[in-house]
């Protein structure tokens, strides 16, 4: 549904994005990770033909960006990293308007407002100012305008900041829903978000793609061990032998008294150390080596 | 598409404080300056009548003066509605709404500009409604350089706000949008006092200058040159425009 081919954008001597490839298939959920100024938000304004490639190409619904831009644009929703609202329109006003500009045939507009306002929860607000909404509030005006048309691929910039933790879960929900029907390519330097919506990961950082596919593919590629962080209550001298011995463990450590690190390798051995760990009192088990340390060894790996 | 745009800025001017404050200033003072024409043009045709003198025709006793301060104000006030035009979209970001959505660039630069020419024709056209009417009950006005008058007024308001809109695409500052917009059109406005002068200079303030070609108008001289003069402007302001929108598109 969506295909970028090694694109670039240079502001003057600046390399924004450079080179980055990768695709996404109908109905999946893209998640665009990297850390601030990594160039997520120039690759998407590039997607939605808002901005020009310096180099690459990129489809979208099968037309081309640059040239076939009309039609690309036909095909999809834009939440930008600022909603793109105009604080003198009522919130109603606004998702009309909206509906006009993205060419929803006016017979179906009321109607197509009317859904997307409830979709997205703004009922309570429909016809207050957009100047006198909180942040959070037009964030959702954001979302709604760019869902108004139904559009087959959603691109959205950062869609959870600014929005409390209630908003967060909602609009995490919402996403979750349109998966199935709708291609959506989501943009967060948060990691959880990722993980609570996503099905691929695309990482980028410095302009450059570090890292893509689901979690376990990530975890193949960048080489990631299992390790699982113990505290026991009552240790006793041949705890740590025995954690070793376990088969697929590669190696344990006691990092302090009662404190105990046991790396798994490749392998996901979390449920067979708990159950040892049983007989000497677990306290606690943290798996670490999940998409945190994925994420920033990635990052890292390339010095940004 | 065009027709969305364009009504999205005319309801805009119209629900906008700022607006109403400019359009009324602009119809405070040309209502002060049409009672002080009204009021020397009715002394000069009593002292003409007792000397005997041909009277003062209302055309050029009214209209021509009127229509010439009416220009000079539309140019002072024009660019304080145009400066946000799209200088205010790309500051909040909600150029972005229009650069995603499949539309084009010069449907959103025409859309802007008749939404304007919109708002300008219910202002003028509606609060400036008092002045043919006034003439028509009071006097015996000439019919056809009034409307030529008219059609002067709407050409330069085409102008000045394709004019405003070029700034403002070129800048998200809107004081800077204003400011240049000044400076153009009080630019081509003065240009036109280099008419008396001899040589390539005199002959600029003749094809280029503003008052040169929107004079004729109130004079009721439609002169196709005039014509192609606003044309030609308006068209070429507008099309910077569409250009600097689309230029985000660029490689």
């Amino acid at each position: 549904m969506i295909e970028v081919n090694s694109i670039s954008r240079r502001y003057g001597s600046l390399v924004a994005v450079n080179g980055i490839s990768f695709s996404v298939e109908p109905g999946e959920v893209l998640g665009f990770l990297g850390p601030n100024g990594a160039g997520k938000t120039t690759t998407m304004r590039i997607l939605v033909g808002a901005l020009g490639a310096t180099s690459g190409t990129a489809r979208v619904a099968g037309h081309d960006v640059a040239t076939q831009s009309r039609q690309a644009r036909r095909a999809l929703g834009y939440l930008p990293d600022t909603p793109p609202v105009y604080p003198s329109m009522t919130v109603r006003d606004y998702l009309d308007y909206a509906a006009r500009l993205r060419g929803v045939p006016s017979k179906d507009r009321r109607q197509a407002v009317a859904s997307t306002i409830s979709k997205t929860g703004l009922d309570q607000v429909d016809g207050r100012l957009i100047a006198n909404l909180s942040r959070g509030y037009r964030q959702r005006v954001g979302l709604a305008q760019a869902l108004v048309h139904d559009p087959k691929v959603l691109i959205l910039d950062e869609p959870t900041t600014g929005l409390d933790p209630a908003q967060v879960a909602e609009i995490r929900n919402l996403i979750r829903d349109l998966r199935g029907e709708r291609t959506v390519v989501l943009s967060t330097h948060i990691l959880s978000e990722v993980t609570a919506t996503c099905d691929r990961v695309v990482i980028i950082s410095g302009g450059q793609l570090v890292a893509s596919g689901t979690e376990e593919q990530l975890r193949d590629q960048l080489g990631a061990e299992h390790r699982v962080r113990l505290h026991l209550s009552r240790p006793e001298s041949d705890t740590l032998s025995c954690l070793r011995s376990l088969e697929g463990v590669e190696a344990a450590e006691e990092l302090a008294s009662g404190h105990f690190i046991v790396n798994t390798g490749r392998q996901d051995l979390r449920e067979t150390v708990n159950q040892t760990a049983q007989q000497w009192g677990l306290l606690e088990s943290r798996s670490e080596g999940g998409l945190e340390e994925l994420y920033l060894s990635a990052i890292e790996e390339h010095g940004a | 598409m065009i027709f969305h745009i364009a009504r999205r800025e005319f309801l805009h001017y119209l629900r906008s404080p700022g607006a109403y404050f400019v359009g009324a200033g602009l119809l405070f003072i040309g209502g002060v300056f049409f009672s002080l024409v009204i009021d020397s043009y009715t002394r000069f045709a009593a002292q003409g009548a007792m000397y005997g003198q041909d009277p003062l025709s209302i055309s050029q006793g009214i209209i021509e003066p009127l229509a010439s301060t009416l220009g000079l104000l539309l140019v002072l006030f024009l660019p304080t509605l145009t400066m946000r035009a799209l200088a205010e979209e790309q500051k909040s970001g909600s150029m972005a709404l229009l650069l995603s959505a499949p539309i084009s660039s010069t449907e959103v630069v025409l859309g802007k500009w008749l939404g304007l020419m919109s708002y300008l024709g219910c202002l003028l056209g509606l609060g400036m409604a008092y002045v043919p009417a006034m003439l028509f009950v009071f006097g015996d006005p000439p019919l056809a350089p009034l409307l030529s008058a008219y059609l002067g007024v709407a050409l330069l308001c085409a102008v000045g706000a394709a004019v405003g809109i070029m700034t403002s695409s070129l800048t998200s500052n809107q004081v800077v949008a204003a400011v240049s917009s000044w400076t153009l059109l009080l630019g081509l406005w003065i240009l036109s006092f280099l008419e008396s002068l001899d040589g390539w200079m005199g002959s600029l303030g003749t094809h280029i200058g503003l008052i040169v070609h929107y004079e004729s108008f109130s004079q009721g001289l439609v002169r196709s040159n005039d014509l192609a003069y606003f044309a030609v402007v308006t068209a070429i302001c507008l099309f910077v425009a569409q250009q600097r929108v689309e230029s985000q598109r660029w490689r």
